[in-house]
């Protein structure tokens, strides 16, 4: 199974072990990624507020340098899924606009997956189960799918975008115990933490304290402005580790920490209690 | 100048609704004097006077209603704007509240009147961290973070980013690079970030933990089909532009097309 892969920018920043996780997982499970040729930044938040139009001209040009894989699309980032599937949208509904930045017709019907809604169906739960090496019974992790692989829904058409389920049931698949909590969907303040960081730590603080409270023992999420956001944000003395569900899932199919990317993060650099509680 | 209730009218300029909420924030343009407490108006006194509008404004910020403002926003955000019937179901859930002017569903109400130095001079429009979870619950099916960030290039467009020139700063930090690079480069929007805004030591110990594990990359990456991306860029900006100034009664020439143009 081929899937095309756009990594997005923090692949190569922040969001590494991200980038580093999906890849080694994705390798495990025998789908051969193809990265995107020569694709480009899709813009993310920043683009729509210089301007209205940008979304669509930046990602007509990457909707359509993914023609040529002719493969479902895989964008792990919450952010770059988003405007992806936004621009695609878009430029279906408007085929004058289509023909204006010369996207060709099989672009537009290419899929656009975000990690969870691949994992779903490639493998599938049932092969994921049958995959799973190590035990994490001991990891009691709180699903955050954040904001954008959900919202807007009529654009988004995945999982319900109130009460979403499939990164717990993909956690309940590969053995942890995820909880039970609220600030699943809640916004972690997103792109305004390098500006307006007093607010962004305010929203931090609630989504964690809520995740504690339920006993959570961390936070699995699948975007990597999210993790940065939770990981450098959390203030306290003993801060909620937050991992990405690739790792989660690539260590319950025993694939090496290292490879995973784990060390990686700012909070805890092993899944916890994989030292013995 | 006027009781509440009432408006004072200076002929061919703008009413006022008086102290009760607003301080002279003008519902209209008019050509006689009007008592906006007679039966014709009540609609709108009523509209304007209504429990969405409890903030106190600052006095001296006089605003100008622009009775096209509504159709440009329409054109630039693609949402119906004057569907907004005011539940507040976007400002009852929206997660940045805290960091905002104006509501949510304030920012509508303004467009909808045509206050539109109100809402392009509001913190609201560039508070608004896109997460749609008004998108998502908008009983007409709005989406306001499109007309937040419609709001935002225009302000854009015209240099008028006084109420938070941080977070613009950071957009347009952000578009820098990939306009140069065809990628964002996280280092390279820092530094530009931080020139521009000045603040050179806030959270540079955080920047050295992320650069120390290797997430931080010294060297950015870049797309071979640049000059593209930027001619794309280039395009969008002059189409946004274009689009406010093609507008009656708006500035002509305000700001000259602001920094971002560049």
């Amino acid at each position: 199974m081929t899937i095309a892969y756009f990594p997005g920018c923090s692949a190569a920043g922040t969001g590494r072990e991200f980038h580093e996780s999906t890849t080694t997982l994705c390798e495990a499970l025998g789908l051969a990624l193809v990265e995107i040729p020569d694709w480009n930044c899709c813009g993310a938040t920043s683009a729509a507020v210089l301007s209205p139009h940008l979304n669509v001209a930046l990602n007509s040009r990457n909707l359509k340098q993914a023609a040529a894989l002719d493969a479902p699309i895989l964008a792990p980032c919450a952010a770059c899924y988003n405007r992806l599937k936004t621009a695609q949208l878009e430029l279906r509904e408007n085929p004058a606009l289509a023909r204006e930045y010369e996207v060709p017709p099989r672009a537009l019907e290419l899929r656009i997956m975000n990690l969870p809604e691949m994992l779903l169906e490639y493998p599938g739960l049932e092969r994921l189960k049958e995959m799973v090496k190590v035990d994490l019974s001991y990891l009691h992790p709180g699903a955050y799918y954040g904001c954008l692989m959900l919202r807007p829904p009529k654009a988004m058409q995945f999982d319900d975008a109130e009460q979403p389920t499939s990164m717990e049931r993909i956690l309940e698949a590969v053995g942890t115990r995820p909880v039970e909590w609220w600030a699943r969907t809640e916004c972690c303040g997103a792109s305004l933490s390098l500006t307006t960081a007093k607010m962004v730590q305010h929203r931090v603080g609630k989504i964690v304290d809520c995740a504690r409270r339920c006993e959570a023992n961390c936070l699995v999420a699948a975007c990597p402005l999210c993790v940065a956001n939770l990981e450098t944000r959390q203030t306290g003395e003993e801060p909620l580790p937050v991992y990405y569900l690739s790792e989660v899932v690539g260590a319950a199919l025993g694939l090496e920490p290292a490879q995973l990317g784990t060390p990686r993060h700012l909070l805890s650099t092993a899944l916890v209690g994989a030292k013995g509680h | 100048m006027t009781r509440p209730g009432a408006c004072s009218i200076i002929p061919g300029k703008e009413a006022y609704l008086a102290e009760n909420w607003a301080g002279p924030v003008p519902v209209c343009r008019v050509g006689k004097e009007r008592n906006l407490s007679a039966p014709e108006y009540r609609g709108q006194e009523r509209v304007l006077e209504g429990r969405h509008f409890m903030r106190v404004f600052d006095k001296d910020k006089e605003s100008t209603a622009d009775p096209d403002f509504v159709a440009l926003l329409c054109e630039l955000s693609g949402e119906d704007v004057r569907k907004c019937y005011q539940c507040g179901k976007c400002t009852a859930g929206c997660p940045v509240l805290e960091e905002m002017d104006l509501t949510p569903s304030q920012v509508m109400r303004a467009a909808q009147a045509g206050l539109r130095d109100l809402v392009l001079d509001s913190r609201t429009i560039w508070c608004c961290a896109g997460c749609q979870t008004c998108a998502a619950r908008c009983p007409k099916g709005l989406d306001l973070s499109h007309v937040n960030k419609a709001l935002a290039s225009l302000a854009f467009a015209e240099g008028r980013t006084q109420a938070a020139r941080d977070i613009a700063a950071f957009h347009q930090s952000f578009m820098d690079t990939v306009g140069l690079l065809g990628r964002s480069y996280e280092l390279g929007m820092i530094g530009l970030l931080k020139l521009r805004t000045r603040k050179f030591l806030q959270d540079v110990a955080m920047g050295m933990r992320l650069f120390a594990k290797g997430k931080l990359g010294l060297f950015p990456e870049y797309v071979k089909g640049n000059a593209e991306v930027r001619r794309l860029i280039r395009e969008a900006l002059k189409r946004t532009r274009e689009q406010a100034r093609a507008r009656p009664g708006l500035p002509q020439e305000q700001g000259a097309g602001g920094e971002a143009a560049r």
